[in-house]
């Protein structure tokens, strides 16, 4: 082998190992979640590593399994999980259940519910069921909040359960008024952890 | 029975349980459906995410690309050689007459369509297949024109066929009246005129006295004719001030010069709003019959940046989400 091959060799494995200090992040309520992003941004800066951001799961989801990334930063159902590495949200995630002003909705039970998809196996419905003890009809997930509300509107779904603090973004944007109703959950938050580590 | 007796009888317990589960799992991975579809490039994404997310299920996808040439027969007997099926999930219009002829004459099969055209006409009456509805619905096409390039936006003017687009252009009335908006309705069809050239001439005429802040062209294969596109639509097109707004991205290349604004289906999330219907029509939750037509609940957008900035629009910052086409 001779020098100028010895050197792109060194030059591929050295961007290799720069380009695998990506990482990516999950975080579906990106265009809310603004102190967040700026948070993992510093936080990784530090740590000399960059981020990628997603706030579709299955694009994340694609991505991390194209790329096996050492680390990923996405929504943990439960802050006490094993082998977390780190938490980046104090809080958990407040779901507020919301409706359309036109169709109230006075009893969670046999209802359809829509809700933005956050990991593999949704136990969203679970976790509802549980705390409210009652029996939802379906679910129904989307990528993205933004898509909840045509979901709602084309009568997909009875309602919603959306991030509380997205309900005035998606109100201006649809020039609509999103009933709030009274249940509420909490779900998940936003952890770095190894890949393999479920 | 000692201890060690009721401990072997719990742990056959727990072996029957299993393999009664195991049973239960290869039973479920019998769900077959078929994913039928010509060779078309452009719609292969959603058939490969679909295929893609069928791995992660109980559900087997079982994706038949046909050539251009295929005929009925050619799909019957394919459909026939499958006795496994539990659904068909046929993408574009051609499958979708197939599927309903296959119905006529066979034992029916379950159907869902996807990515074809004017579903209400192709659906009526037919009671084993479903569909999710190519063209985003005017409520989806309004509130992102509003939110993403035109924050003033009221009246959106629809020029189009009443003859075939009669009751979609009354439900899109309503959508737009629910969001705030309001839809100026211009009828070719209500026009004077030998034939339709004639009479989308003096409608597009017309528009000079109406008052609106964008158009929509409705996807109408016959309106929107090569023949008409390149001698009405596009000499009106250079004189206009207000964006054009279509529901297919081709209308808005830039080559073209014609739409500023298009929207059309995210075939990613189409494939996992497909992949839902699917998971309820097998588990028994819902029925073909109850689903009837969905909307396409997740639409990429896209913005022909030169016919934005020749009508003097500014590209706001700060948009997510969205297709730019340039030169």
């Amino acid at each position: 082998m001779n020098l100028k091959k010895i050197s792109i060799l060194i030059l591929f494995l050295f961007l290799r190992a720069t380009l695998a200090e990506v990482i990516p992040v999950f975080s579906p309520h990106l265009k809310t979640n603004l102190e967040f992003r700026e948070k993992v941004k510093k936080q990784m800066q530090a740590k000399k590593k960059q981020v990628i951001f997603f706030s579709k799961y299955e694009e994340f989801n694609s991505y991390v399994s194209q790329e096996s990334p050492k680390e990923q930063i996405r929504l943990v159902k439960s802050i006490e999980q094993k082998g977390t590495l780190d938490f980046l949200s104090e809080k958990k995630i407040k779901l507020q259940a919301y409706t359309l002003k036109e169709r109230p909705v006075k009893d969670l039970d046999g209802k359809n519910v829509g809700v933005v998809k956050f990991t593999e196996n949704n136990d969203f419905v679970q976790l509802v069921e549980k705390k409210f003890k009652v029996k939802l009809k379906q679910i129904r997930t989307v990528s993205k909040e933004e898509n909840l509300v045509p979901l709602l509107f084309f009568k997909n779904v009875d309602l919603i359960f959306l991030d509380s603090r997205s309900t005035s973004l998606i109100n201006k944007q649809f020039n609509i008024n999103l009933n709030k109703l009274k249940w509420n959950i909490e779900w998940g938050a936003e952890a770095l952890i190894r890949s393999g580590i479920k | 029975m000692g201890r060690r007796g009721s401990y072997k009888v719990g742990n056959k317990m727990k072996l029957h349980f299993k393999l009664f589960f195991v049973i239960c799992i290869g039973l479920q991975a019998f769900s077959n459906v078929l994913v039928v579809s010509g060779e078309q490039r452009k719609f292969s994404l959603f058939t490969e995410k679909l295929i893609e997310f069928g791995k992660k299920s109980t559900v087997n996808y079982e994706k038949k690309s046909f050539s251009r040439d295929t005929d009925y027969k050619d799909f019957e007997t394919y459909i026939k050689s499958k006795p496994d099926t539990k659904l068909v999930i046929t993408v574009d219009n051609k499958y979708l007459s197939f599927l309903k002829k296959y119905n006529e004459k066979n034992e029916p099969v379950k159907g869902i369509s996807v990515l074809a055209l004017n579903l209400e006409e192709q659906l009526k009456d037919e009671p084993n297949i479903a569909g999710i509805r190519y063209e985003p619905s005017a409520f989806s096409l309004f509130s992102s024109l509003r939110y993403n390039i035109l924050p003033d936006a009221k009246k959106l003017l629809v020029i189009y066929r009443s003859s075939v687009l009669k009751k979609q252009i009354e439900k899109a009335s309503k959508e737009l009246k629910f969001v705030g908006g309001e839809l100026v309705k211009l009828d070719v069809m209500s026009f004077k005129g030998e034939d339709l050239k004639d009479k989308l001439k003096m409608a597009l005429k017309q528009t000079s006295f109406l008052e609106y802040d964008a158009i929509w062209v409705p996807l109408d294969s016959v309106l929107l004719s090569p023949e008409l596109f390149i001698n009405q639509w596009l000499p009106f097109t250079q004189n206009q001030e207000k964006p054009i707004v279509v529901q297919s991205e081709s209308l808005a290349d830039v080559k073209l010069n014609f739409a500023t604004y298009a929207v059309s289906p995210n075939l990613f999330d189409l494939a996992d709003q497909t992949k839902q219907l699917v998971e309820l029509v097998l588990s028994g939750k819902s029925d073909i019959k109850t689903i009837g037509i969905e909307e396409s609940i997740s639409i990429q957008k896209y913005i022909n940046t030169k016919m934005l900035n020749d009508l003097g629009i500014k590209l706001r910052n700060d948009l997510e989400d969205i297709v730019y086409l340039r030169k």
